[in-house]
């Protein structure tokens, strides 16, 4: 081979590793972005999961409050109508005529005091809300910790280190059967009585 | 007249909505009630005390309702137990799978006190009528 064609392949091969070296200096840096990703998402996603669990806690504890309330109000309407009955009972020995304007009174009251009783029974119905969102936050949360485990999978894959990845070897902590509405698309309460109805249930 | 004096039995994972069904049944007129927070707890409570009437959840962690239904018609002694299932499940092959177990009746999440009344009195009213 002469002296041009070696210099013809040298160059060719001098391109080659340029190239190569052009790649894997590429490759690296993809891995270093990679790692950061791992690293902020192992950090991040675990931080939503503990907020949102916190959210589920303070729902509850809410919701149990607003119920405790609501439950010593109905007991009081409860008390109110057992005192009307007893008002009733001696505005019927007064004389005829504050007689009848005082069992109107009661009767006013009593209606004034059932629907106040039934708003009150509507609010505790709808705290439902937090059975619902429970439900929901619950499968947000799951979905989280299974992102967070497939990163954790994919640091061990690659060997990145640092201290937010110190626990890559424990198990990630996530209900794996999780729970909550899984229908997109839900039916209403008359789909589900026409259903019951043809079903002959 | 319905009795009012049945025993009732509540099972849903979550207290509020335990407590919410609770309170509906003692407006109604019904204060006989227990609860279970899935339906492996609520399975041994059935077996071990007679309950006249079942208000179940589907999604529970361990047993989900729809599996305490099969359980409750797979059994002799409980298979006649009316249940009443409410849930956020409210999809039709939810309601169909429900219905094909042998649930009594189904409620969607959320629902008012009427609607639990109403579906109450319907079971009851076809068991006396059976």
């Amino acid at each position: 081979m002469s002296e041009g064609n070696w210099n013809d392949v040298l160059n060719k091969i001098r391109g080659e590793l340029a190239s190569l070296a052009k790649f894997v200096d590429n490759t690296r840096k993809g891995i270093d972005n990679l790692e950061l990703t791992v690293k902020v998402g192992s950090e991040k996603f675990p931080e939503a999961s503990n907020q949102l669990n916190a959210v589920t806690g303070d729902l509850e504890k809410a919701a149990d409050n607003i119920m405790t309330i609501l439950e010593g109000l109905m007991a009081e309407q409860d008390r109110t109508n057992a005192l009307l009955n007893s008002l009733s009972g001696w505005v019927a020995t007064l004389d005829s005529n504050n007689a009848d304007k005082g069992q109107g009174f009661i009767k006013e009251l009593g209606v004034i005091n059932e629907k106040a009783k039934k708003e009150m029974m509507d609010i505790f119905t709808n705290m439902s809300f937090h059975d619902l969102s429970g439900q929901k936050l619950k499968k947000v949360i799951g979905s989280l910790a299974v992102v967070e485990s497939k990163l954790l999978e994919l640091a061990l894959t690659f060997g990145f280190k640092g201290d937010s990845l110190g626990e890559a070897n424990a198990e990630p902590h996530f209900e794996t059967s999780l729970q909550g509405p899984s229908n997109p698309m839900p039916i209403d309460q008359s789909v589900v009585d026409k259903i019951m109805k043809e079903l002959g249930a | 007249m319905l009795d009012q004096n049945m025993k009732i039995l509540v099972v849903d994972d979550f207290s509020t909505m335990r407590r919410i069904i609770k309170n509906i049944l003692r407006e109604i007129g019904y204060s006989n009630v227990d609860e279970a927070d899935d339906g492996t707890t609520a399975l041994e409570k059935l077996k071990g005390s007679k309950f006249d009437f079942v208000v179940t959840d589907w999604n529970m962690p361990n047993m989900p309702g729809i599996e305490l239904l099969k359980a409750i018609r797979q059994d002799p002694s409980l298979k006649e137990t009316p249940v009443l299932m409410v849930t956020a499940e409210a999809a039709k092959e939810n309601v169909v799978t429900a219905v094909q177990a042998g649930v009594n009746n189904y409620i969607v999440k959320p629902f008012t006190a009427a609607a639990l009344k109403e579906r109450i009195d319907l079971i009851l009213g076809k068991a006396a009528v059976n």
